[in-house]
């Protein structure tokens, strides 16, 4: 079931009410949220349900394993050894499962290449195995609930319903947000009353994420695809095809994220943001608190503070930025390309941090108009440096990269291949245009719900213009998220 | 940069909200009303990718079927001059008959057999139809149309749905969709707001051969010559062995024969007559077609004609010769090498098949095979 289908409208249109009604009994209220929730994962494959009850109940066991422990007055070795035994069982299990079905076929042809490639005959080995969607993420959900129960940061959940609801809660199962068992499980222990004014701000949500997805994203799309599906011929028309991807890939995820976060509004549950105008950061460490928030974070949490953060010394701190962000490239598919993105940013963010003393050196003071003018060139800068990572993201493979870096770099005034036509780029420019402008009002005032503040007719205008576009600019067929697939 | 630079979600909707969510509807009602206000001519769009299915569709259920009709995949839409045709068709017969190119970029037979019965069930039915084939229509082995419900019929559409799997999410969609498409005339012509767009952008009117004007290529790049593209073999090669499936193939998909097969007997069945003629390709796409493939192709074609008793018109039986100074590319004619096929096209087919009205079977053309 697709956030852009009308069959997710109509979902929506039982399921928020009956939420409403059902706020008074918090149990009934989960009970419900959990089958309906089980009824849109299973609207993908109802097989790989088996797959999220066997995650849940391991990690919910597991929670309640940690809990007895935990509560013990008195910790010696031998209950730490034993917390940490169920710590291993939850990890194992959770990882071993997304390892299997994400990344098997992965290491094993990987392992093929070398062997043949070192002159050893080998029986393929890889198997059919079809990624349950979402699996990521709700992997991620459960692994920071039992770690951070193994910590002692949360309470154990003792309600199976309770903890099943927040691994599953549809709006943010297959695509995130990666929420938190500190901020998300509270919601689902109390009542939440929806007030008119959250009903409200969760609408314009879902209109402005169905807007980004069906209009922008699915629009230029297919220049993106064109672009990294054709031979490169010219370095200016391959950059064009990597501002397209940059586009989509924004509109597409954030997208995704507000229609999310907005259906959770409208049921009174909060999910964290995890977009903030990703385009308007300066350097790779503004990025990654802007982009994917929740999964930079539970990177941050879970892997890099863990491997010793920035406190083992500066040789030490590197070679963790670098093992999370490789890892975390890893975590977006099972491709060489993902691990080069992941590396890529790891090798920004050691730049970076390198560099730190000497940009701040020579950056001139931010009131001055050089120090304005300074803000902006970093913007520009950066932008085309997450360009040239998206290059890395979407590529087919590697050496689909090595020959769009040669022609950049070799033939960037080349011929314009046949794909780029008035129309593309009439769409390109629109829809750029388009999301620059409400993000440069957003960035401007500080403030995502900027609509808010304008007079009311104006608002109604961009209301107008928002279902307006939908239904005659929208790509209303059935377009996958990107995300979906990791 | 500092943290300051952040941006939050600070202001809320306040509680006048639903009167600004109330503008934005009523605003949408206005361009519907404003959008059922123009002419039916004027709401039909024209874009000449994907937008020409939609344009078909309307401009047959508004105004019936044009006495010629042309059909075929966008080769087919270049290479007939449709002014030109009519012109050449009105002297000769003394009428001034209608003429439009339902041509549709990649349409395949499937396609144009729903197309065919769209235009044979409308309230003006046409008088000749004229089927211009390259090996392109019958490419692939798949059941893949996007298009056969567009044209289909609503019993043939619950036909069509009935040997296909849905999804849930198609099963409910689909019939929201369709609410929406019959009621909501925004929605309808939404093709219209691109086109505008797209009028706007490139400082060129739309001109449609569904109408019976020119077709875009032809108004507005009618300069573009083959001999000038700078394309290669290597290009050309790249197209083909994109059209070739997994093993390497180019295949000629027996579904699609059999399309082929089902549309002549619609048309018998009607008693429309209809002409099968081979589409001028240049030689080079030829040369880059697997070896025997348009042998093959031509083969398919004669027999299937033969066996229904349809006209199957070679390029060599119109008499004329084209070179690459008549090809925009290795695909579609310019408008001087339309010009010379529709010339052609209208003095020994079209206008003797006219004459001969719906009794002038096939005999003439298939005869001499």
């Amino acid at each position: 079931m697709l956030f852009n289908s009308f069959h997710f409208i109509l979902f929506l249109l039982i399921v928020i009410p009956v939420t409403w009604m059902l706020q008074s009994s918090v149990k009934w209220r989960n009970a419900f949220l959990l089958l309906v929730s089980y009824y849109f994962y299973g609207c993908w494959d109802w097989r790989f349900l088996s797959l999220l009850f066997l995650s849940t109940l391991i990690n919910y066991l597991c929670g309640l394993a940690l809990g007895k422990k935990n509560g013990h007055s008195k910790t010696n070795e031998r209950t730490e050894t034993k917390r940490r035994f169920i710590l291993a069982i939850s990890l194992v299990t959770s990882l071993g499962i997304l390892g299997f079905f994400k990344y098997f076929n992965f290491f094993v042809s990987s392992a093929d290449s070398l062997l043949h490639s070192l002159g050893f005959q080998v029986n393929d080995l890889t198997l059919q195995i079809v990624l349950p969607i979402g699996i990521s993420f709700y992997t991620f959900q459960t692994l920071s609930y039992t770690v951070d129960v193994y910590r002692g940061d949360v309470s154990v959940e003792k309600n199976l319903i309770t903890f099943a609801l927040y691994v599953s809660f549809f709006p943010q199962l297959v695509a995130g947000p990666i929420e938190r068992a500190p901020r998300f499980l509270p919601q689902f222990r109390r009542p939440n009353p929806v007030s008119a004014t959250m009903v409200y701000d969760g609408f314009y949500l879902i209109l402005w994420g169905l807007f980004k997805k069906t209009v922008i994203a699915d629009n230029v799309s297919s220049i993106a695809a064109a672009s990294f599906g054709s031979e490169p011929v010219s370095g200016l028309w391959t950059l064009f095809g990597i501002y397209a991807f940059a586009i989509q890939i924004y509109c597409d995820f954030s997208g995704y994220t507000d229609i999310a976060r907005g259906t959770a509004k409208c049921m009174g549950f909060d999910l964290m943001l995890n977009f903030n105008l990703p385009y308007f950061s300066s350097n790779p460490r503004e990025f990654w608190a802007r982009w994917h928030i929740s999964l930079s974070t539970w990177l941050r949490d879970y892997l890099y503070i863990p491997l010793g953060g920035n406190r083992r010394g500066p040789v030490r701190t590197y070679v963790n930025l670098m093992t999370t962000m490789i890892l975390g490239g890893l975590w977006h598919g099972a491709a060489w390309t993902f691990v080069l993105w992941g590396t890529y940013q790891g090798a920004l963010l050691c730049v970076h941090r390198g560099l730190q003393p000497f940009l701040a050196r020579i950056a001139p003071a931010a009131n001055s108009w050089k120090g304005r003018i300074w803000s902006v060139a970093c913007l520009v800068v950066f932008f085309h440096l997450i360009c040239v990572g998206w290059m890395l993201f979407r590529a087919e493979s590697v050496g689909n990269v090595a020959q769009m870096v040669r022609v950049m770099a070799t033939n960037f005034f080349g011929h314009r291949p046949g794909w780029v036509n008035l129309d593309s780029l009439v769409v390109l420019a629109s829809c750029g245009l388009l999301l620059f402008g409400v993000q440069i009002a957003q960035f401007l005032t500080k403030d995502l719900n900027c609509i808010f503040r304008i007079p009311l007719w104006s608002r109604g205008l961009a209301y107008f213009l928002l279902l307006g576009g939908i239904i005659i600019f929208g790509n209303l067929g059935s377009n996958e998220f990107i995300y979906f697939q990791f | 940069m500092s943290s300051s630079t952040f941006s939050s979600e600070k202001a809320t909707p306040g509680p006048k909200e639903p009167l600004a969510i109330l503008i934005g509807v009523l605003l949408l009602l206005a361009l519907e009303l404003v959008v059922r206000t123009v002419p039916e001519s004027w709401r039909i769009g024209y874009t000449s990718a994907l937008g020409a299915y939609y344009e078909v569709k309307h401009q047959v259920e508004a105004f019936g079927a044009a006495d010629v009709g042309i059909l075929g995949t966008s080769r087919g839409r270049e290479s007939v001059v449709v002014p030109s045709l009519q012109a050449i068709c009105a002297k000769e017969l003394g009428d001034p008959l209608t003429v439009a190119n339902y041509s549709c970029a990649g349409i395949r037979a499937r396609e144009v057999e729903y197309l065919t019965k769209m235009l044979l069930r409308s309230r003006k039915k046409p008088r000749l139809l004229l089927y211009v084939v390259s090996p392109r229509i019958l490419q692939g082995e798949e059941n893949n149309e996007r298009f056969e419900q567009l044209f289909a019929s609503d019993a043939d559409r619950r036909l069509i749905g009935g040997s296909k799997k849905k999804t849930l999410d198609e099963m409910i969609s689909e019939p929201v969709l369709d609410v929406l498409w019959r009621t909501y005339k925004t929605f309808r012509h939404r093709m219209r707001f691109h086109s505008l767009l797209s009028t706007m952008a490139r400082g060129q009117v739309p001109s449609s051969p569904v109408k019976g004007e020119y077709t875009m290529w032809q108004r507005y790049d009618s300069g573009r010559k083959l001999s000038r593209s700078g394309l290669t073999k290597e290009d050309v090669n790249r197209y083909v062995e994109g059209l070739m499936n997994g093993k390497g193939e180019y295949v000629l998909g027996a579904q699609r024969i059999k399309a082929l097969e089902d549309t002549f007997v619609v048309c018998q069945r009607a008693g429309v007559p209809i002409v099968l003629i081979e589409v001028p390709l240049a030689q080079m796409l030829k040369e880059a077609y697997p070896r025997g493939l348009y042998d093959r192709f031509l083969n398919i074609m004669r027999t299937v004609c033969k066996n229904a008793g349809v006209p199957f018109v070679e390029l060599d039986q119109l008499g004329i010769s084209l070179t690459d100074e008549d090809f925009l590319e290795y695909s579609h004619l310019n408008l001087e090498g339309a010009q010379i096929f529709t010339k052609a096209l209208a003095e020994k087919v079209a206008v003797p098949m006219l004459r001969r009205g719906a009794l002038a079977k096939s005999s003439e053309w298939s005869g001499r095979r």
